[in-house]
């Protein structure tokens, strides 16, 4: 049983008595901001990889085969990774891993991203920009 | 959100664990865009995990082999390189 707390869909599965629950999103849309399904007890996100449709996240585009994506465009979910705003971290964190490294070491995203904003992906510090999951 | 997938193509692994493939995809609330997909057994999304799971099994034809990716490594070949 579910408890509704909003008219955006936004329900706290009942965990039997638990302090412990997991937001569940429904009826999501393109349009409306929503935070990520974590642990509403501690307010901490759930920064596993594979967020909902909806869910918006500062990505870096690690593929530079197209080079620029513009505002809108879509890509992958396998050639973006989590990062800072620079994506300094990246290239610290991969400073000693090797190409086929790579996938041990970041955080993919999975499905579609669309462009919220712009990338040059042949310059490491323009590969970042907020992008949004459609699919 | 349910996400209701139109039709399916291209399959290829996205990594070299066969953990991951991408493919290209429509889907209903889209319309006919053409879109890339990352398909993976571990998605938050039902239609994610149900659509690797489909691929894995050879619903959507050969899947192709995994290219990594082409990436910039970092270089530090002056006091100028960015």
């Amino acid at each position: 049983m579910s408890t509704s707390l909003n008219s955006l869909g936004i329900t706290y599965p009942d965990s039997g008595g638990t302090q412990t629950k997991t937001a569940i999103l429904t009826n999501l849309d393109a349009t409306t901001s929503y935070y990520n399904s974590g642990n509403a007890g501690t307010g901490q996100v759930n920064h596993n990889g594979t967020q909902p449709v909806g869910t918006y996240a500062l990505l870096k585009n690690v593929d530079t085969t197209y080079g620029i994506y513009t505002y809108n465009s879509t890509v992958a979910g396998s050639n973006l990774v989590y990062c800072l705003a620079a994506g300094a971290f990246i290239e610290y964190d991969l400073s000693s891993v090797s190409k086929s490294g790579y996938d041990s070491v970041l955080r993919f995203a999975v499905g579609t991203w669309r462009c919220m904003g712009f990338t040059r992906t042949t310059t490491t510090s323009y590969a970042v920009t907020l992008w949004l999951r459609i699919s | 959100m349910s996400v209701k997938i139109t039709s399916v193509m291209n399959p290829v692994w996205a990594n070299s664990q066969k953990t991951r493939a991408n493919v290209y995809i429509t889907v209903q609330h889209l319309g006919d865009e053409l879109i890339p997909f990352t398909a993976c057994s571990g998605d938050s999304e039902p239609h994610g995990r149900e659509l690797f799971q489909e691929i894995v099994d050879g619903k959507h034809g050969i899947v192709g082999d995994y290219e990594p990716l082409v990436t910039n490594q970092p270089t530090i070949t002056g006091a100028n390189t960015l």
